[in-house]
């Protein structure tokens, strides 16, 4: 037999796998140079930061104290005015502006935005804004948001509906950033769905924004996008706005779990006189997340009324659907946990270990 | 020709043929999870996940550690698991029967007082003993289930029973992980809007050596030790490559037991783990896969490439064999139990290539290497091995193992490079080119073990002595 016959099965001779070895090492110490540039650069970057740092912390701790006498009264050195020709150092002051910016407030981020603009670092930003490239698009609505360049809001309105969706997320949360609650205008024309994650991030930015009316949530919530109606349903129980009452009602109807969800916690907060008979209306159509989601927002709005719609609950054949019902009927009866030791089946599982996990929650 | 050259030439090309399309599908790997982690990099590299973590506006999580035996460390795990950032947290400690004194410290340490707690068994389990929470407001977020012992996946169980929140992750209590650990894991399960995300698993990361302190890490080391360093290797490899790229593909079939997150909705309709496994975690996200597939439902399964969890790898030759052989049972009961699913068209990715290649790949693996170098000692025995041609072959073989690892060394840098010394980096390839002979060696022959102790069907955990990570 000469040698292996690879060249019978695959031909494949030891010359070829000679070959591939050679091409395996020739990638080896490619791949190790790579590695060891890789290291070197990234040791660099590490080093220009820190002797970077010095230099920033100082134009940022003048800018931070100015005052309205002296406006633009940052010192750029020689040094400093050489290191702002490198993309790499304006990127970096960028990301030390947007932090400090992020740890403080009032009058200090106001300066740190202009010292953003005398350094004219928003030419950088509106650079990455124009990039094809959907990451470095992301960043650069990003760094204009935070900087607060409502000059390019019309630019950045038109990615609200990007189909890429971090462009679209960083330009919904740009707007809301410029714009507060009005910010959320987008919601009339979006087309995509919004994430629960971008819905978090929004919401988030509203934290301190005080809404004039909630006209626009009245539409929102009949919007045919499904994440915009639970959208809406969020901000309306995050400003507790009763205005919507009604509206906020007829989404019961709508298919989606979710949605439904979102109402009852809605309802938790803003209940009127009937909202607990109209849920018990809705009641028996529905499956056991909204079942145990129901009971539970009869515990905070219900009334002695639901007692006997509740008694019913505490026998049904989920066991979970039991528990809810009696820990929402020690809430709601006069006699609270007291009254759980008068039911029949007191003494019989599951109902006793139900009763005793209630009457410990009670007393605790 | 005669029966000895058939014999030969049948071993000699099957095998070849085998490595090549092994080898192809490393490379397929190493070359698709590059788009997979820069994607995945892009995307996160500048959400504050700082500002979200105190945000009331996130769903709950339930966090469940089941616990056996673990007294020498489990107050100060605990510790590190209660400072995590997360706002909606349930941290779940379940004590599996432990023979030691786990539970008597912890309820001397967080003031514990059992309560009654109704169970809704939605999942049969062994008998719950007990269940306690804090009378310190501090620890409010603490539960404590002790339970007759029924095995890890049995703890599990009862945690997800016991569970309150809508998602679940587990860990090993013995892991530390990192601040922002949860929020990144929880976020994909947010982000997906077409499809239901059912599970996301996270990068374990090797702690051996690396400063830790009140349960926190505080600095990273490489492991001194070789066996733990060769690990560092393989779990880069199998996490930072091997994973992403079947994350991208949706076929991932193993979510690491150390630290997952589920859907809890789906695991109970699931039945939860099964306690006839010892590889209860890849057979959770087989059966998971199963169950959404046969539904039609449009799902996903995703994986997290940051370094949110920190374990002690094992450090010596026994412990590392117990633990292989158990990783070959669990993979083995797991593609037994799932057999169906074998070239079955009906399960997509699922069927036609996740299922095929853990058979062929990872678990024929080390049993075709075996019969390899048994079939090569043989005909090197009645001579009729070209040795030039062998030489270049295994040549061949280990210079595509070595670029492998080199590549994955490479990826560590460029994304998370957590090894930061230059010194380090030239251990981990030096480690990467003794692998293959004072490492993977002991590995195929942990399997082959594994592969007759599943024959004789022992199915023990075994074993699992640790030294403990610093405190």
């Amino acid at each position: 037999m000469q040698g292996l016959l690879f060249a019978f099965f695959l031909r494949i001779d030891s010359h070829r796998l000679m070959s591939m070895i050679y091409l395996c090492l020739i990638l080896l110490v490619l791949l190790s140079i790579s590695i060891v540039c890789f290291t070197m650069y990234k040791k660099r970057i590490e080093s220009n930061k820190k002797l970077w740092q010095q230099s920033i912390a100082q134009i940022i701790g003048q800018a931070i104290f100015f005052t309205d006498e002296e406006d633009d009264g940052v010192n750029i050195t020689y040094k400093i005015e050489m290191l702002l020709q490198r993309s790499g150092f304006r990127n970096y002051v960028i990301n030390e502006l947007i932090e400090a910016k992020k740890n403080l407030s009032g009058l200090s981020t106001l300066n740190l935005k202009k010292l953003y603009e005398i350094l004219e670092l928003d030419k950088d930003s509106c650079k990455k804004l124009n990039s094809i490239k959907w990451h470095i698009k992301a960043k650069g609505i990003q760094e204009l948001a935070i900087m607060e360049q409502v000059k390019h809001v019309k630019k950045i309105f038109k990615l609200t509906n990007n189909p890429n969706e971090l462009v679209r997320n960083e330009a919904q949360c740009a707007l809301v950033s410029f714009y507060g609650f009005s910010g959320l205008r987008f919601l009339n024309v979006i087309m995509y769905p919004i994430s629960q994650w971008q819905q978090i991030q929004l919401l988030n930015k509203l934290n301190d924004v005080i809404p004039n009316n909630f006209d626009a949530v009245k539409k929102w919530l009949q919007s045919a996008n499904e994440s915009v109606i639970i959208f809406a349903l969020k901000l309306a129980s995050f400003y507790n706005c009763n205005d919507v009452y009604n509206e906020v009602i007829n989404c019961l109807q709508n298919p989606c779990l979710r949605v439904k969800l979102n109402v009852l916690q809605y309802l938790k907060k803003m209940p009127q006189e009937d909202t607990a008979d109209q849920l018990i209306g809705n009641y028996s159509f529905e499956n056991k997340r909204y079942k145990l989601a129901i009971i539970d927002t009869l515990k905070e709005i219900g009334s002695e009324k639901q007692i006997s719609f509740l008694l019913k609950q505490l026998h049904h054949k989920d066991d979970d659907i039991k528990a809810a019902a009696a820990k929402c009927l020690s809430h709601l009866h006069p006699s609270g946990t007291a009254f759980l030791q008068t039911h029949l089946f007191a003494d019989e599982d599951p109902w006793k270990a139900i009763f005793l996990q209630i009457k410990n929650e009670r007393a605790a | 020709m005669t029966w000895q050259k058939f014999i030969f030439d049948f071993f000699a090309y099957g095998i070849l043929f085998y490595s090549l399309l092994l080898l192809l599908f490393y490379l397929f790997i190493a070359i698709y999870s590059i788009g997979e982690i820069r994607k995945y990099l892009r995307r996160n590299s500048f959400t504050d996940f700082r500002v979200l973590a105190a945000s009331d506006q996130l769903p709950g999580i339930s966090v469940l550690a089941p616990a056996y035996n673990e007294a020498a460390n489990i107050i100060e795990n605990v510790r590190s698991m209660l400072s995590i950032h997360y706002n909606a947290l349930e941290l779940i400690i379940i004590n599996d029967g432990s023979k030691d004194d786990s539970l008597q410290k912890l309820i001397t340490a967080y003031d514990l007082y059992k309560t009654n707690v109704f169970i809704n068994e939605q999942i049969a389990t062994k008998k719950v003993r007990g269940v306690y929470k804090s009378n310190n407001s501090v620890f409010h977020k603490l539960i404590v289930v002790d339970k007759e012992n029924g095995g890890k996946a049995d703890a599990l169980n009862v945690g997800v029973n016991i569970a309150r929140h809508g998602y679940i992750i587990c860990v090993d209590v013995d892991c530390i992980l990192e601040q922002d650990a949860l929020l990144k894991m929880i976020k994909p399960f947010l982000e997906e809007t077409k499809v239901r995300v059912i599970a996301s698993g996270g990068v374990i990361r090797i702690a051996n050596d690396c400063k830790i302190e009140n349960g926190r890490l505080i600095k990273i080391n490489l492991p001194k030790k070789f066996i733990p360093r060769v690990q560092t290797i393989e779990y880069i490899r199998a996490f930072l490559l091997g994973r992403m790229a079947w994350s991208r593909l949706n076929g991932l079939l193993l979510i690491s037991g150390a630290f997952g997150a589920f859907d809890k909705d789906i695991v109970i309709k699931c039945g939860g783990y099964n306690t006839k496994t010892v590889g209860e975690d890849m057979e959770l996200i087989v059966r998971m896969r199963c169950y959404m597939e046969e539904n039609k439902l449009p799902y996903k399964v995703t994986f997290i490439p940051d370094p949110l969890c920190w374990t002690e790898a094992p450090a010596n030759y026994k412990i590392l064999g117990i633990q292989r052989n158990r990783w070959t049972r669990g993979t083995m009961e797991t593609l037994r139990m799932h057999k169906k699913l074998f070239f079955n068209p009906r399960y997509g990715v699922l069927g036609m290539i996740s299922y095929p290649y853990w058979f062929f790949f990872e678990f024929l693996a080390p049993v075709i290497e075996f019969i390899g170098i048994s079939c090569f000692l043989i005909f090197a025995f009645l001579g009729l091995v070209q040795w030039a041609s062998f030489f270049t072959l295994l040549g061949c073989i280990l210079s595509f193992g070595f670029l492998y690892s080199v590549f994955a060394i490479l990826m560590e840098v460029l994304t998370y490079n957590q090894y930061k010394d230059q010194k380090d980096i030239f251990k981990l390839i030096l480690t990467a080119l003794l692998e293959p002979f004072a490492f993977h060696p002991f590995i195929v022959w942990a399997a082959i073990k594994g592969n007759i102790d599943y024959i004789r069907k022992k199915n023990k955990w075994g074993e699992m002595t640790r030294q403990g990570l610093g405190t």
